[in-house]
This record gives C-alpha cells, sequence and structure tokens, in this order.
C-alpha cells in the first residue's frame, strides 16, 4: 500500500519549548491510525502541522502526495477534520453551516442538499436543521462537526477526540462508521486520550511523548514489545507514567484533608 | 462577469460569496443586535452606533457651512469621517481582520489566502461603508448650500467620501499587517495592544483639534498651503472641489494625490498582504507558554500584605472578585486594550485646555468653565470600567459562580471594584495630582483630586444599578467601544452640568468637606441598594432562586 501521511522530521518550536521534536512516520492507505499521548505530548501540535493549521519549522510532510507546505490547497481538499475543540458558528443553523462548508469545496446544488439532509437523518438532527445551534447540547454540535468534515468525501480524516459529547449509540455508529471508512480505502489518523477506543478500532499506534514518538506498531507487536497485555500498560510503560495508584492515594488525602 | 474579475484577482468567487454572506449573517444574529427578551426591549447597539455617529457629523458640517468656503467644507467633514473610521476600525473593527478566533472552523478548509482576505475586507468595507454613510449623509445634503454645488452633489460627495474611507480602512489594515509581520506573535500581541492605545489617543486629539479648527475657520483655507500635500482629507475634498470650480494646478495636484494613495492602498492591499494573509492570521494562532514571575516575597512580607488586603477585603466573596479582576487587568491583553485609553483622554484634555489658555487653578477667582471640563473626564474613566470589566475572552468560565454557594453576587462585584480602585484608580489620581502640582498649589491639587477620586467611587458605585453581568462572565461584543466613545461626544453637554457642580465647590471651598461628606452618603446608599438589586437581578436570570 502507497503511504496517504507521509511525515518526516516534523517539528514545531514555540519559542524555547520544542512541542513537535523531529517525528517521522507513514501512513498507508485505508489504515486507522492511533496517535495516542499524554497532555501537552504533541498531539494536536502534530495535527494542526498536517491539516495547515500551523506552519512548521522543520521537516516535510505530504498527505495523497501533496506537499503541506508548497500545496496546501491540494492538501486541504483532500482532508476532513474534526478539531478537539468542536468549533462551529453557533449562530448558524445546522443546515446553513453545512451548505457553506459544502461551498467552500464546491459542493452546490441538489447534490449538496442531499447530502445534507442524508447526514442530518442519520444523525437524527433533521427536527433541528432550521435551529440555530447555540441551543444545541455537545453531542448534537458534535455530530454537525463530523458531518462537516466528511460532507466532501475526504481520502484523508483527522480525527481529534471526536466522541467528545456523544451519547452511546452515536459514539458505537461513528466506530462502525470509522472502520467502513477505512474499508473503503480512506485513510484515519485517530487521536484520542481514550485507550479502549483505540484499542478497539486502530490497525496501528503511534505513541507520542514530550513530542518525539515513544512507540510504534500494531497492539500486537507492541504487547510484544512491551510484555504487558493491555494498551492501557503499554501507554504507561512508554510514557514513563508514574504508579496512578500511589497518586491517587495521595489526592484522596488531599481532598480528604 | 462577476467571476471572471474575481478569478482575476486570485479570489475563488464561490468561496468569497458564501463566506461573505455567513459573516454577515453572523454579525446580525449576534448577541449585539439582538433585542433582550428579559426586557423585551430591542437594543441594537450598531444601529444605535450609526445614530450616534450623525450627530457629530451634522454638528460639524453644520459649523463648516456657516464659516467656510466649499473647499474648506469638504476638508473639514471628510476629515472627521476618516478620523471616525480609523479610530473605529481601531478600536472595534481591526477584529473583524485580525481575528483568529475561527482558525479552528476554517484555516484547514481549501480557502487561498487571497479569498479569506477579500471575504474579510469585504466584511469590513460593509461597516465602513455602513458608517460612512451615516457620517457622510448630512454634509451630503448640507454641501447643497453652497452656490457653486448642484443637485447631484451629494452623489458625488457621497461616491468620494467612500473612496476615501475605503482608503483609510486599508491604509490601517496595512499598518497593522505590517507590525504583524516584523514581530513574533507573543510579542505582537503585546505591541498591538498598545499601538491601539498609542492610536487611539493621536485620533482622539486629532478630533478635538479638528473642533477647534472648524471654531477657527474664518473664510477660507489655502490650497496653496503646504501642509494640504501631508493631510489626506484635503486630497479628497480637493477632487469634490475640483467638480465644481475651474481646476487650477493645485486642486489637481491634491486630487492626484486622492487618486494615487487610493490606488496605492487598495493595490498593496490586493497584491502583497492578501498573499501572506493566511501566514499572518496563523501567526496569531500560535501561543507558547507564559509562566508568570513568581513575586520574590518572604514569609513576613506576604503576612502584611494579606493583613493590608484584609483591611479593604472584607470576605471571601469579595475576594474571588479582587483577585479575578486584578489579574486579568495585569495579564490579559484586550482588557488592557480597551480600558487603557481612558486613563490618558483627562491628561489629553487638561493639555487641550491648558494650550487654549482655559485651564487654571480653580480656587483661583479667574478659572471658568473650561477649567472644570477636562477634569470631568477623570470620572469617564469609570465608564470604561463599568463596561469592561463584566467582559472576557474567558467568559464561558462564569459557570464557576453559580456552582459555588455564594450568598450575596454583589459581594463579588464590590471585590472587582475594590480591585480596579486599589490598584489603578488611587495611583492614576495620585499621578494626576502630581501633574496639577505643576500648574497650581500642592494642596489645591491634592484637593481637586480628592474630590474627583470620591466622585470616581461614588458614580462608579451608582452605575451598579444598570449592571447585569458579573465580573468577566459576558462575551465581548463588537460595537462596544464605538458605542462608548460615541455617547462620550454625545454626552459632552451633560459634562456642563457637572463642571458647573464642580465650579460651585472650588468657589466656595468651604462646600468641599459638605462636598466629599455628599458624595461618600450617595456611594454608600447606592451600595445598599444597588447591591441588593445587582444580587437579585444575577440570581434571577441564572435561576437561582
Amino acid at each position: 500500500m502507497s503511504a496517504t501521511i507521509l511525515v518526516n522530521n516534523l517539528t514545531k518550536r514555540f519559542n524555547d519549548h520544542t512541542a513537535v521534536d523531529h517525528i517521522s512516520f507513514e501512513v498507508p492507505a485505508g489504515q486507522i491510525c492511533g496517535y495516542l499521548g499524554p497532555n501537552g505530548a504533541g498531539k494536536t501540535t502534530t495535527v494542526k502541522m498536517l491539516t495547515g493549521m500551523i506552519k512548521l519549522n522543520d521537516g516535510s510532510a505530504a498527505i495523497a502526495g501533496f506537499d503541506i507546505h508548497r500545496n496546501p490547497l491540494e492538501v486541504k481538499k483532500t482532508i476532513g477534520y474534526v478539531p478537539e475543540s468542536g468549533a462551529l458558528y453557533e449562530n448558524l443553523t445546522p443546515y446553513e453551516y453545512l451548505f457553506m462548508i459544502g461551498a467552500l469545496y464546491h459542493l452546490t446544488g441538489e447534490h449538496l442538499e442531499n447530502k445534507i439532509d442524508e447526514f442530518l437523518r442519520i444523525f437524527k438532527l433533521s427536527e433541528v436543521k432550521n435551529d440555530r445551534m447555540n441551543s444545541f447540547s455537545k453531542g448534537m454540535k458534535q455530530k454537525i462537526v463530523i458531518s462537516a468534515a466528511l460532507l466532501h468525501n475526504p481520502e484523508v480524516i483527522f480525527f481529534d477526540e471526536p466522541l467528545n459529547g456523544l451519547d452511546a449509540n452515536s459514539a458505537f455508529l461513528l466506530k462502525e462508521l470509522i472502520r467502513n471508512l477505512a474499508a473503503q480505502g480512506k485513510t484515519i489518523f485517530y487521536c484520542s486520550h481514550i485507550l479502549e477506543v483505540v484499542e478497539k478500532i486502530c490497525d496501528r499506534v503511534i505513541i507520542i511523548n514530550d513530542g518525539k514518538i515513544a512507540a510504534d506498531g500494531s497492539i500486537d507487536e507492541l504487547q510484544h514489545l512491551t510484555r504487558k497485555s493491555s494498551l492501557e500498560d503499554i501507554f504507561s510503560q512508554v510514557t514513563h507514567s508514574e504508579d496512578m495508584a500511589e497518586i491517587a492515594e495521595a489526592l484522596s488525602k488531599v481532598v480528604t484533608n | 462577469m462577476l467571476e471572471s474579475i474575481f478569478s482575476a484577482m486570485g479570489v475563488d468567487y464561490l468561496q468569497f460569496r458564501i463566506l461573505l454572506k455567513n459573516h454577515i449573517k453572523l454579525d446580525f444574529r449576534s448577541q449585539k443586535f439582538k433585542g433582550t427578551t428579559r426586557t423585551n426591549m430591542k437594543k441594537y447597539s450598531f444601529i444605535m452606533s450609526l445614530i450616534f455617529y450623525l450627530l457629530p457629523s451634522v454638528m460639524i458640517a453644520g459649523l463648516g457651512v456657516q464659516k467656510s468656503d466649499l473647499f474648506g467644507f469638504t476638508f473639514i467633514t471628510i476629515s472627521l469621517s476618516m478620523i471616525f473610521i480609523v479610530l473605529s476600525i481601531i478600536i472595534e473593527f481591526n477584529e473583524i481582520i485580525l481575528n483568529p478566533e475561527e482558525s479552528e472552523i476554517l484555516t484547514f478548509r481549501p480557502i487561498s489566502s487571497r479569498t479569506y482576505f477579500w471575504v474579510k475586507m469585504a466584511n469590513l468595507f460593509f461597516y465602513v461603508t455602513l458608517i460612512g454613510f451615516a457620517l457622510n449623509l448630512p454634509p451630503a445634503f448640507l454641501g447643497l448650500v453652497f452656490k457653486e454645488t448642484r443637485w447631484y452633489f451629494p452623489i458625488v460627495y457621497l461616491f468620494v467620501c467612500w473612496f476615501a474611507q475605503i482608503a483609510a480602512a486599508s491604509f490601517v489594515i496595512i499598518l497593522y499587517s505590517f507590525l504583524v509581520r516584523i514581530f513574533n506573535q507573543e510579542r505582537l500581541k503585546d505591541i498591538l495592544a498598545y499601538v491601539q492605545v498609542i492610536f487611539t489617543f493621536i485620533i482622539f486629539i486629532g478630533y478635538q483639534f479638528l473642533v477647534r479648527l472648524t471654531a477657527k475657520i474664518e473664510g477660507t483655507i489655502d490650497l496653496r498651503a503646504t501642509w494640504n500635500y501631508f493631510a489626506p482629507p484635503a486630497w479628497y475634498g480637493s477632487v469634490v472641489t475640483a467638480i465644481y470650480s475651474p481646476a487650477p494646478l493645485d486642486f489637481s495636484l491634491l486630487a492626484g494625490l486622492a487618486a494615487a494613495f487610493t490606488l496605492l492602498t487598495l493595490t498593496f492591499a490586493l497584491r502583497n498582504l492578501s498573499l501572506d494573509y493566511a501566514q499572518t492570521v496563523y501567526k496569531l494562532t500560535e501561543t507558547s507558554r507564559q509562566r508568570e514571575k513568581v513575586a520574590n516575597t518572604t514569609v513576613k512580607q506576604k503576612r502584611l500584605f494579606t493583613r493590608i488586603q484584609s483591611v479593604f477585603v472584607s470576605n471571601s466573596a469579595q475576594l474571588v472578585g479582587y483577585n479575578l479582576v486584578s489579574k486579568y487587568l495585569r495579564r490579559s491583553r484586550t482588557m488592557r486594550t480597551r480600558i487603557f485609553p481612558s486613563f490618558a483622554m483627562p491628561l489629553v484634555m487638561i493639555g487641550l485646555f491648558i494650550i487654549d489658555g482655559e485651564f487654571k487653578d480653580p480656587f483661583l477667582p479667574g478659572a471658568g468653565i473650561g477649567t472644570f471640563m477636562p477634569l470631568l473626564f477623570l470620572i469617564w474613566v469609570a465608564v470604561f470600567f463599568y463596561q469592561i470589566i463584566p467582559t472576557s475572552d474567558d467568559w464561558k468560565a462564569s459557570w464557576t459562580y453559580f456552582v459555588a454557594p455564594v450568598e450575596d453576587f454583589a459581594q463579588i462585584q464590590w471585590g472587582s471594584m475594590k480591585a480596579v480602585v486599589i490598584k489603578y484608580i488611587t495611583p492614576y489620581f495620585v499621578f494626576v495630582s502630581l501633574v496639577l502640582s505643576v500648574l497650581m498649589p500642592v494642596h489645591h491639587a491634592l484637593l481637586i483630586c480628592l474630590f474627583n477620586y470620591f466622585f470616581f467611587i461614588s458614580y462608579y458605585i451608582f452605575m451598579t444599578f444598570f449592571l447585569e453581568y458579573l465580573p468577566l462572565s459576558k462575551k465581548y461584543e463588537r460595537g462596544q467601544s464605538n458605542t462608548r466613545f460615541m455617547l462620550m461626544f454625545i454626552l459632552f453637554p451633560l459634562f456642563a452640568i457637572g463642571g458647573f457642580g464642580e465650579y460651585f465647590v472650588f468657589q466656595n471651598p468651604w462646600f468641599i468637606p459638605v462636598g466629599l461628606l455628599a458624595l461618600i452618603l450617595f456611594g454608600w446608599l447606592s451600595a445598599k441598594f444597588a447591591g441588593k438589586r445587582f444580587d437579585e437581578r444575577i440570581r434571577r436570570q441564572e435561576f437561582l432562586f
């Protein structure tokens, strides 16, 4: 399989702080790649560089054969992105928002309208399609953000904590959707803290710590390498986490003190 | 047709159209344009600002018609409209252009830098056109009074003014973008805050200068004067005048400058700026870790500080308001940008009145109303704090107020006001008294500042009657600063009443203790009743009963 995401020595510095430090990896078409790391490890910074939201300092990256530095517009046409913030224009209605997003990808007319209607129907939002989103729950907004990322049938999809706010049924639907999309040849880059989900749906996991890649491989490979049985234990080991039981005990003492 | 023009400019027409349409839609749907359902009153703050813009325009145009020829008239009125447009962009509308807030929604979409830039510029030009229309309408019709003008003068005037304002707006944006290019993002954010403050001073002084100039102009403005070539309003004024008079060389040269200025600013924006625009906005989205310096204080010092603080801040709810507002005033650039210009205004006014020869020691018999007018600007500072302290970029965190067992929400407000008064207002009045002591005996300067200090505090407390939000709990809405500035100009006559009050007190010094006692009593009563009302209002709003 040819690599759809190709990252070579990617680096991002904010003043004297290196958020992403010379990381390299490749993700082939049709793969679901989990991207894990503790808070502040550099996950979102990596995704922001790959989606063209922030400029990289060193290294290079290509998405679907387009260099993110030289052909940013071509890259952006190929990708879909569900940001962690779930930001959208809340004073628009779902229909207006999705119509605007569709038009930005040059989707117009009946084709776009039908597609929007289908997304809203499947996510059970048809009844509120003309209501402003500022009164929506977090889960409802997240469904719109996900629809907006998939509307233009992207080749590569970046998910950053996509299950935020979704109820159990919607979360299940999304996980199934991700599997289906990967089966159709789409490349999925999945950032999350929910290790159980990553363990279930990802073909491969990259763990990043302090801006550097700490582990990279399939769950089986990582289990074999670290001699740990669960992703949680693997994660603790490669990110050098302290003994959580001890920390929890100390914390409970602080609470009851 | 349109598509090919846009395409030649490197702009994607479909994207441009849909984004502009939605940006304008969003502006009109945001809180500032919404009626408050609670009181069922329609508060259209932007529409109100437009009405406010009409008033100074009528005043200046009226004076211009009486005192000047056509060139002088157009010079004065175009100056006013350019000053106000620049002021609005500096205070409010620069956020349309340099606002990284929507980066999470749009920056990963396939929108070219040029398309994005022109959406933003068109959005800005939409406001410039609206504000410009309000500013230019009165002079456009008053200009018909001049015998050389014809029936189509309003059309010509509005058209030229529109170009003048678009050029002025583009110029400010170019200036901002230049700053974005040369400074790193963190430094830039600080610099933008202070540049905004400096610009506001300059434009404010410019406006005061214009009012004085208009009052002093008699007859004609000399076309051959060299300064005309350095004043853009004179260039655009000469375009209007040239249409109605035989065009001598000077008019042609000045009109040529207008054309060149418009062309240059637009071309520069179109070619260079639009190409790097996305980069410019990205720079503003990048943040780095900011570590607060921890003061190197000893345990003894800390204890002393806590003891002093507990004298002023009497309970934990007050302490919350006090600490939050102190920290945000120190750390939030946007808050500083919005409040700090107010500190310079009284000093600017005192300076201008000194230049006019009207500011004197108020205790001396010769002191006229001109002495007291600038002093009242000290009170105006309270309006800035009143309007800005409830707003914050972190307004979404205000839920913490409502889950905590707060017995009286007014206490949080009093704490925040104490932070303002202790940390900013007290040192500021001490500084002003030092400035004034250069002009008059020290005890006179101190008494003036003491009186105005109590005036400030009681007025600040009194305004709590109208307050609807806890500190830092409301999103800052565009249009708010404009309204504040316009109110300042419009309420100017009301200041005269306050001026007479101060005049009476200082001309009869035995009234000073009485006046001070009256102010303290007024403040105390206001605190008692406004606090109760404020607490009830917040509980009702948040369904906390």
